[in-house]
């Protein structure tokens, strides 16, 4: 058992409950990005470094930008109330899950590995050839998402009685948009 | 070592879970979603390393990261429209939409 891995996954769980448990978003949303970091060198050293560079770059970079954005844009003036007993619970629960899951993975992998090994002779091989299918639903997925963003973010042009309106609602300062 | 992995990959979801289930903060319920994808990354590369089929497994993380941005990307916009609509983050404040 490799002590360092198990580290790595200790500092994954660890970061995990960080972001789960911070009332701050912004540093619930770090703690992810950390997390993210932490997955990124364990996916390195299980011998799967373009995953890694993918998660590094893609997750812990763009995700984190997104969630940093989305809370300077969403600053609220009362916090969403949480309930308490969540947090009281957690390590309970907690224990209880890990014991449940220790027993049923101690099961499931205590075989020794089938070990097909790789079919193709490079990542680019497998990917490009094997799994290029995928690679078209991947840009379908993009243009989903692009297009989802645009479609919710659309805007009417407001009509001179709405101006007026808009107006006034920034005059009496109650109105947020 | 993939026993403890996949040790790690249930905890992991378990907590995302948790996340999802106890929080309110429509932000921190992405958050709770994002942890659960991790144990899934966790978990696929696992099994590709466990077979020793490590370049199947890269491809199919690659193509779920894209995925998981798509996702993220858009429920951050709505987010955003229903923090315009009502003002708030706080989840139970969407039941308040009508049409």
């Amino acid at each position: 058992m490799d002590i360092i891995n198990l580290i790595l996954l200790i500092m994954l769980a660890g970061f995990a409950c960080l972001a789960v448990f911070f009332k701050d978003l912004l540093r619930a949303a770090l703690s992810l990005a950390f997390m993210s970091a932490v997955l990124a060198v364990l996916l390195y050293r299980m011998d799967s470094p373009y995953a890694a560079v993918f998660e590094l770059s893609v997750v812990a970079g763009l995700i984190t930008v997104l969630f940093v954005s989305t809370i300077a844009l969403t600053k609220e003036e009362d916090a969403v109330r949480e309930s308490r007993w969540p947090l009281y619970l957690f390590p309970l629960f907690l224990v209880l899950f890990g014991i449940i899951d220790l027993l049923v993975m101690k099961g499931l992998f205590s075989n020794p590995p089938a070990g097909y090994g790789n079919a193709e002779r490079s990542f680019g091989a497998t990917l490009w050839g094997i799994r290029s299918l995928d690679l078209l639903g991947q840009i379908a997925v993009i243009f989903g998402g692009v297009f989802g963003v645009l479609a919710l973010f659309r805007e009417k042009p407001l009509t001179a009685q709405e101006k007026l309106e808009a107006e006034k609602a920034k005059e009496g300062g109650h109105k947020l948009w | 070592m993939v026993a403890i992995n996949m040790i790690f990959v249930g905890l992991l979801f378990f907590i995302g879970l948790y996340c999802l289930l106890s929080s309110r903060n429509m932000i921190k319920l992405l958050i709770g979603l994002e942890i659960m994808a991790k144990a899934a990354v966790l978990s696929f590369i696992t099994a590709g390393f466990h077979r020793g089929e490590t370049f199947f497994s890269q491809s199919l993380v690659i193509t779920f990261i894209v995925v998981e941005v798509s996702i993220v990307a858009v429920a951050m916009a709505l987010v955003i429209n229903a923090y315009k609509n009502t003002g708030s983050l706080d989840i139970r404040s969407l039941a308040k939409l009508k049409g």
